[in-house]
């Protein structure tokens, strides 16, 4: 996993000392993640002639820790930052903007975020909603998940191919007289009730979740609404996708969802490629459903570098390598991808990143061209306080997609309004 | 002359063990400031100081990674109009009123069991006990998978019974009370407590009851509640203390959610310090915090006064 690494270290050595000191870098993520980065962070570090420190600490916790240490002004040098976390910390002039700076140049648009017209941060990785597979059950129903954009299903179309592959202990389907909903044996899809998911929906019907100067939610117009309505029915109506409380259960990620044989197509990030790479089942990834236009939602969290840092210019060229696939297993591996354009445009490019038994056989087509030309970018960057108004999000919409309600429209306005007071204006970040 | 002689004569033998003991004495008063000091110095550091600087923070606009500025009590004027500093003290205040009379309630019915049991008391309070040991995060997960609507303990439990289902922690207008149950199973300590009052309690005082021909329920309502009505009260006390603080169950199992029905106060206390980075008006919500406790204290203490009956005590 971590053979790229040396070809990395001889290209740092030759770039000269920075002499003696301690360089830190704070991120999260286990496993593989963890490991690539402590390597690539040390090998780089010693390269230059510094001690490296890579402090791993816990999603959940971490924007808890970073906010210690940085009350404490003992910021690390550099690190990964949530997308709101980022934008706070340009704003306030602790995070260093990398527009202009070398190797950032052909960073696709959607990965670089302005707190200002002339500062940005870039983000870590790119990642992208995706529709992920058990391809031995869909090809025994005789579903074919869309590998293109051009073939992406309607609304309704995906209400018919989730309900031939949902199942209950008698094998009816829930179209039929007799399914039992209290036995369904596996459901056709899960994963469409988290906002990144929701945000592709709603632009695929034209609405931004939020409107541009931040100020309100859209999700009260009646078309969002109804956007949220059709994700409940496919739960309570057409009971072809479990709740968001029984697919926890059946298993903590896409990967087990998928292995557990419970569902047959998840909506999860493209990170999931990584476990389900891992696993023994035949997998396979197609695009999202669209209303009009086929759309995924691109996210991914920042790399910052912080304002007290010594080491600048190490920084720097620590963000651009780890932005090379060549130099990083976690792009090849399937966890993350790259920022560059010339690896989605790119043959070559691609073949450093694009691996056999990894990637499977649609990733080009219902992955790889979606990110270019339909993605809409996740608002965490653009609107101001997201971390709150995404949980306010999160939770409110919770309710809906736990039970089976009649009051949907008044529910989602009166959260609507919830939010509106919690927003408090936009960066100006590029949204689509 | 001679008992002054004598006096005299015994004067420096009588002043060395009276020396001896003054040394002593300073020896220990010396020793007993060097131990206690740790304590005295720990809550000067870790306690006092830490309350002092949040009492001032909390008079500043302060966000993590800016130079705090002085607002006075703006902070305080913005909770007021806050509606999420509303409904999380709403929300609090509703799992105390479930979570502690529960708890009460089903500690001391459980001691009252336990105390008539002789050769398995050892066994069922083991038992009753060990809930408490479970560390809060791993209770939490635990109580996950029993409140899963799907294929939860729970609802495996009321569907076997022919009753209607529950979303519990899913559900926005069970999860305060599915949380409070769920801290009401770690009700061990204070059974603890309640036991070991309960075998405080002087037979005599039954014999006299039973002699006046008390029925259980009234030897139960008018011996042992007032006989352990001091332990009732510590009870209440720290239970209302704590229910005030409860914090792991919204941060491992709900994140407040969903729609903020468990948005507890410490919680979104937690929210606005280290998610928000908002240090200032989190200082604040905490000082509110605790004056409210201090009231709800002092409101318990006072009402104490006609409920709680010490020994020996004069009326």
């Amino acid at each position: 996993m971590l053979s790229g690494c040396s070809n990395f270290t001889n290209k740092a050595s030759s770039g000269g000392s920075s002499g003696g000191g301690t360089f830190t870098f704070t991120s999260w993520g286990t496993g593989a993640e963890k490991e690539a980065v402590t390597a690539v962070v040390n090998s780089f570090c010693s390269s230059k002639s510094l001690k490296g420190v890579s402090q791993n600490i816990p999603y959940d916790s971490y924007e808890t820790k970073l906010n210690t240490l940085l009350a404490a002004s003992n910021a690390p040098d550099a690190g990964y930052l949530t997308e709101a976390m980022a934008m706070r910390l340009g704003e306030q002039g602790k995070v260093a903007s990398i527009l202009g700076e070398k190797g950032f140049e052909n960073f696709l648009p959607q990965t670089i975020h302005h707190w200002a017209n002339d500062k940005a941060v870039s983000q870590t990785a790119v990642e992208v909603e995706c529709l992920w597979f058990d391809q031995d059950a869909t090809e025994k129903a005789g579903v074919t998940p869309p590998a293109t954009t051009d073939g992406a299903w309607n609304w309704d179309a995906m209400i018919q191919a989730a309900d031939k592959l949902t199942v209950d202990d008698n094998g009816r389907h829930p179209s039929e007289s007799g399914f039992d909903a209290a036995k369904t044996k596996r459901y056709g899809i899960a994963g469409l009730t988290g906002l990144p998911t929701l945000v592709a929906l709603l632009k695929s019907k034209g609405i931004d979740m939020f409107d541009d100067a931040g100020t309100k939610t859209n999700l009260d117009d009646p078309a969002a609404i109804a956007v949220i309505q059709d994700v409940a029915d496919l739960i309570f109506e057409h009971r072809v996708s479990p709740t968001p409380a029984q697919a926890t259960t059946y298993g903590g990620s896409t990967a087990l969802l998928l292995a557990s044989q419970r569902v047959a197509m998840a909506i999860d990030g493209q990170w999931a490629l990584l476990d389900l790479s891992q696993s023994k089942l035949k997998y396979n990834v197609g695009v999202l459903p669209r209303y009009d236009k086929p759309l995924t939602t691109l996210l991914g969290g920042a790399n910052g570098i912080f304002i007290s840092t010594p080491y600048k210019d190490v920084a720097l060229e620590l963000l651009v390598q780890l932005a090379d696939p060549s130099q990083v297993p976690l792009y090849s591996n399937g966890l993350w991808m790259p920022m560059d354009r010339k690896y989605y445009t790119d043959e070559t490019a691609m073949s450093k990143w694009l691996k056999e038994g990894v990637h499977p056989s649609n990733y080009k087509t219902a992955v790889v061209a979606p990110t270019l030309s339909n993605s809409v970018v996740m608002p965490a960057y653009k609107i101001k306080n997201f971390s709150i108004v995404s949980t306010t999000l999160t939770n409110g919409l919770t309710p809906v997609f736990s039970e089976k309600r009649s009051d949907v429209t008044q529910y989602v306005t009166k959260l609507a309004d919830q939010v509106k007071q919690q927003m408090q204006g936009a960066y100006p970040d590029i949204v689509s | 002359m001679s008992a002054s002689a004598t006096d005299q004569a015994a004067g420096p033998k009588a002043a060395r063990p009276h020396k001896r003991r003054n040394r002593m004495k300073v020896s220990q008063q010396r020793w007993g400031m060097f131990f206690a000091a740790a304590a005295v110095i720990g809550f000067f550091v870790f306690t006092l100081l830490p309350m002092v600087a949040s009492a001032v923070i909390g008079l500043t606009n302060w966000t993590i990674g800016t130079t705090p500025r002085f607002i006075g009590l703006d902070n305080f004027r913005a909770i007021a109009v806050d509606p999420l500093f509303w409904k999380s003290f709403r929300v609090t205040t509703t799992y105390a009123v479930f979570a502690v009379p529960g708890g009460l309630l089903v500690a001391f019915v459980t001691a009252s069991l336990l105390n008539r049991v002789n050769r398995t008391r050892g066994f069922f309070r083991t038992v009753y006990y060990l809930p408490v040991l479970v560390p809060p995060v791993a209770s939490a997960v635990i109580w996950l998978w029993i409140f899963n609507p799907d294929s939860g303990l729970l609802n495996a439990v009321l569907s076997a019974l022919h009753l209607p289902t529950l979303l519990w922690v899913y559900g926005e207008s069970t999860a305060v009370p599915s949380i409070a149950l769920m801290t009401i199973w770690g009700f061990g300590n204070m059974t603890l407590i309640f036991l070991a009052a309960l075998q405080g309690v002087s037979r005599d005082l039954y014999e006299a009851a039973e002699c006046d021909g008390a029925n259980p329920l009234r030897r139960m309502w008018h011996v042992t509640v007032p006989s352990i009505s001091p332990v009732i009260l510590f009870n209440l006390v720290t239970g209302m203390i704590a229910a005030f603080q409860i914090f792991d169950a919204a941060y491992v199992m709900t994140q407040g959610g969903p729609n903020n029905a468990t948005l507890f106060y410490v919680y979104y206390l937690y929210r606005k310090a280290f998610t928000e980075a908002q240090l200032g008006y989190a200082s604040a919500l905490a000082w509110i915090l605790f004056v409210v406790i201090v009231l709800i204290t002092i409101v318990i203490l006072r009402t104490s006064r006609g409920w709680v009956f010490y020994e020996g005590e004069r009326r």
